[in-house]
């Protein structure tokens, strides 16, 4: 019975509970199968596929709790995962106020949603490989070369608890990131989508070629205020940023978020609205988080005022609230508590390209590296252009400009918008993963900060 | 017949050009101790097989299910197979003599065989060490991977890395901002390939409350003066500084443009062979074969034995990191840097131990006497780098202020910016071997989809004059 199957997800579940000793056992089971077609130098580096399932096993006892993941499904592999959390939670101190783990009725009904594409699950070799060898050749058509990434995959996720507490759920999702190269310029296209059937990789291709030879010879530019367009893919940039620093419960406690002693105060400017839009979406919906509690829509800066973060079900009862569905522990990077699974900052009503109410200013369709370290109080980050960037004189692109360096307040920045795209587009970023998706629609922000320029 | 086994034959019967198998078993542990409640405990018992497989293009496929070796070795000939046609339409791996042996990290205490009692009570006096900080965190990690790796070529290897760290993290609070100080550094501290003895070598009772009472200064303290410093950068600072401008720009996939989609490229092509990369003291090279480094190994993930590499050459840029494809490419010996996050990745070319070798200005307090007026900067606390590896931007944790060789003061949130090069070129000395250690990382992200990998760098203090602090 394979893991992908919501019967077979189900009975491991279980399986991993009835190995309980009389703790309190949590399994949440994510099985995947991931087709893989890696590019770069345009051509084909190499086609990959991999499945896995892993199992989060977490026990809780008297307030302590401890966990543990493995891929080793036998037997023997799941008693050892069990043991691990099992001992941790004897030997941990016990957390004042721990909620435990949540019965059927405290996790609260999910919202029904089934974002599985059979075509997508099961795809076809020599499509897909067809479907590359035309996004190659489209490159080559603009005497570009492409680098970049396509992913297809299946997933499923079952949650269950020695309280009784059962949910599954699965999906499908298509990811393509795209970079096509000529003479030291660059341009980018990607899309994130649950089904093949929406994914046109020679059209992204052209596109993303397109960018790049539109980019050749850039001109060097003294950095200083500019007005900006920020396509979707760069505004995602600075939102992950907000969310990692900002929208978290512990940063809130920590007062270390921008909103902390700030909530139902002005934090930026009252045309922005940003949220998780929880599992009624149509990016990767996963209704519930990874201890099986329904996931809820939260609004994290509303008409420009802080509301709210995420939290867990042990965040929520020290701040005094309800858990909003976020908990989720990465095993790579194990930064407990609750996180922002989705992102999206709402679009507004401008139509058509924010470029042409540019007087003077740049075209930005990425941004690279972004650091929000810098001062996360004030949401101070530094990061880089990549991927095109245009100065723009009367509404039109006159010439490329050589990446530059911005430093920025972003709350501020965002305070300075004069225009919000009203069409949102959907991003893959290397972040996005069962469950989370971003969009964002085109911005028009003045006097952006640019500090530093890439000039050897 | 045990997995790596079942799927090497498969890839022998098959006849393909190059076919390399790898079972891999990860065990983690995460500890972290925040205001003295275990805040995380997690261990991760991870397993699996990856076949990489060359006939026509390159092929890779991965399973946690030892029962599908057959299946996922000829699903790994397929994808090769189909990827063939839109492949480089050469690819020249060379000869590489069969591998055979076994390799480990040396060992004086199984992290894995230290009671969770007392690796807790460790991190509880490091955070109690730290009162008088608002939040007070301790975090170890231990990580031990053997691989088990079989080609068509004929190796056969085994190989154990361990991996340990400990770090110690104090925040203060006050003036509506907070300030940060981290031992050894910031994130995962200072990750060696070495056993629970690491850890145990941190006296974290005597860090503890000069950390909790330097992050409570650095509120008072006033912002670094923007403008062009003299800077020293401790060893935690160069080590991201070599990571980033030096490791990564170096890295032969980047130079081809195999990296774009998520890392990039570099700005380090081949016409910049024996172009000025630094001043005259400055040699940088790889060298996977140091012992107990976080980056070392027996062999890399393509079966190559670790070696030693030279990068930087009195200030001359020489060579690149490579596997032997892209050793291939640029015409250049293969530096045995293809390595793989655990079984479910193919190899990518990694960094492995990227040093700065000592020179010859004596210790710390040496280079600081002999600076007349400039800045400590301590620890990192926010980094950032164009794709190219150009223009880079470094926020640290603390700036000492020197004038006529001595400490004068603390200056917070200094955050420094150059381009490479040309940082490099500046620099004019460099703290002697006495000085000199291997300062290790654990999270280095590259690939995409992404896989993180642990390296080091060795290195001693080091000044570079003229640079610019916003």
């Amino acid at each position: 019975m394979s893991t992908l199957d919501r019967a077979g997800a189900q009975a491991l579940a279980d399986r991993v509970c009835r190995l309980s000793d009389g703790v309190a056992l949590q399994a949440t089971v994510t099985a995947t199968r991931r087709r893989l077609t890696r590019l770069g130098n345009g051509v084909v580096l190499f086609s990959g596929h991999v499945d896995d399932t892993r199992v989060l096993v977490r026990a809780v006892l008297d307030g302590a709790e401890g966990t543990a993941f493995t891929n080793d499904l036998s037997q023997e592999g799941l008693t050892r995962a069990v043991g691990e959390a099992t001992a941790a939670a004897r030997v941990a101190p016990p957390v004042s106020g721990h909620p435990g783990l949540p019965d059927s009725a405290a996790a609260g009904e999910p919202v029904a949603v089934d974002a599985w594409d059979e075509g997508t699950a099961v795809g076809d070799l020599s499509a897909e490989a067809a479907a590359v060898g035309a996004a190659l050749a489209a490159a080559r058509g603009r005497d570009t070369r492409l680098a970049g990434v396509f992913v297809r995959s299946a997933w499923r996720v079952a949650v269950a608890n020695t309280l009784g507490l059962h949910r599954v759920t699965r999906g499908t999702s298509v990811q393509a990131r795209l970079i096509a190269t000529c003479r030291g310029a660059s341009g980018h296209a990607g899309v994130m989508a649950g089904s093949l059937d929406t994914v046109d990789l020679p059209a992204l291709a052209d596109r993303a070629a397109a960018v790049a030879v539109a980019g050749q010879e850039p001109v060097d530019l003294a950095p200083g205020r500019f007005d900006v367009v920020l396509e979707p893919p760069a505004v995602i940039e600075l939102l992950n940023w907000l969310a990692a620093i900002g929208f978290r419960a512990k940063g809130l406690a920590d007062g270390t978020s921008f909103l902390a002693d700030r909530l139902g105060t002005a934090v930026t400017g009252d045309r922005v609205t940003i949220r998780d839009p929880g599992p009624d979406t149509a990016l990767l919906p996963v209704p519930f988080d990874q201890e099986g509690v329904a996931r809820q829509p939260v609004t994290f800066i509303e008409g420009g005022i802080g509301r709210a973060v995420v939290h867990d079900r042990r965040s929520g009862a020290r701040a005094g609230c309800s858990s909003t569905g976020h908990w989720r522990l990465d095993e790579r990077f194990p930064e407990p508590g609750a996180s922002p699974g989705g992102l999206e900052l709402a679009a507004g009503t401008d139509t058509g390209d924010l470029v042409s109410r540019l007087e003077h200013g740049l075209h930005i369709h990425r941004f690279h590296y972004v650091n929000g370290f810098l001062d996360p109080r004030r949401a101070r980050m530094t990061g880089l252009t990549r991927d095109g960037v245009f100065e723009v004189r009367h509404g039109r692109p006159v010439h490329p400009v050589r990446d530059l360096r911005f430093t920025e307040d972003v709350l501020d920045a965002l305070g300075r918008i004069d225009g919000i795209g009203a069409v949102l587009s959907s991003v893959a970023t290397f972040r996005n993963t069962i469950g989370g998706a971003m969009a964002a629609p085109q911005l028009l922000v003045r006097d952006f900060a640019f500090t530093g320029r890439c000039a050897p | 017949m045990v997995p790596v086994d079942r799927a090497l034959d498969v890839l022998v019967r098959r006849g393909v050009r190059l076919g390399q198998v790898r079972w891999v078993e990860r065990d983690v542990q995460w500890l972290r101790v925040r205001n003295g409640e275990l805040e995380l405990q997690t261990r991760t018992l991870d397993r699996g097989l990856g076949v990489r497989v060359l006939d026509g293009g390159w092929g890779f496929a991965a399973s946690r299910d030892p029962e599908r070796a057959t299946a996922v070795a000829e699903q790994a000939v397929a994808l090769a197979r189909a990827s063939a046609p839109h492949a480089y339409a050469e690819i020249d791996i060379g000869v590489r003599p069969p591998a055979v042996g076994s390799w480990s990290a040396p060992v004086e205490i199984d992290p894995f065989e230290v009671p969770l009692a007392d690796k807790v009570d460790l991190l509880q006096r490091a955070c109690a060490a730290m009162d008088g900080a608002d939040i007070r965190e301790g975090t170890t990690v231990a990580m031990r991977t053997r691989t088990s790796f079989r080609s068509t070529e004929g190796s056969d290897w085994q190989q154990e890395q361990t991996l340990t760290g400990l770090s110690m993290l104090a925040i203060a609070r006050g003036e509506g901002r907070f300030q940060v100080r981290s031992w050894p550094k910031s994130f995962e501290g200072n990750p060696a390939g070495r056993g629970w003895e690491h850890v145990l070598a941190h006296d974290v009772e005597a860090r503890g409350p000069e950390l909790a009472d330097e992050a409570r200064r650095l509120l008072h303290a006033p912002p670094v003066p923007s403008g062009t410093w003299d800077v020293i950068l401790d060893h935690a600072q160069l080590s991201l500084q070599i990571h980033e401008s030096v490791g990564h720009p170096t890295e032969g996939d980047r130079v081809l443009g195999e990296e774009m989609s998520l890392a990039g490229g570099s700005f380090l092509q081949p016409d910049w062979r024996q172009g000025r990369f630094g001043s005259d003291q400055v040699h940088l090279y790889a060298e996977a074969t140091s012992s107990g480094a976080a980056g070392s190994f027996g062999w890399d993930d393509e079966g190559s034995p670790a070696t030693r590499v030279d990068l930087v050459r009195d200030g001359r840029f020489t060579g690149w990191l490579s596997g032997r494809e892209s050793a291939a490419r640029l015409g250049t010996p293969p530096a045995s840097a293809m390595r793989a996050d655990g079984w479910s990745h193919p190899p990518i070319v990694r960094m492995v131990n990227v040093n700065l070798a000592p020179g010859t200005a004596g210790s710390l307090d040496d280079l600081v006497a002999s600076t007349e007026r400039g800045l400590l900067l301590s620890r990192n606390r926010s980094w950032s780098i164009d794709q190219l590896r150009l223009n880079f931007q470094f926020g640290c944790e603390a700036a000492w202020s020197i004038e006529d060789g001595a400490i004068t003061g603390l200056y917070r949130d200094p955050v420094y910016t150059g381009v490479t090069p040309s940082f490099w070129q500046s620099c004019d000395a460099i703290c002697s071997a006495s000085e000199w250690e291997q300062w290790g990382w654990s999270f280095c992200g590259k690939g995409d989809p992404m896989q993180i990998m642990h390296v080091s760098h060795g290195c001693a203090p080091a000044r570079f004059r003229g640079v610019t602090l916003l």
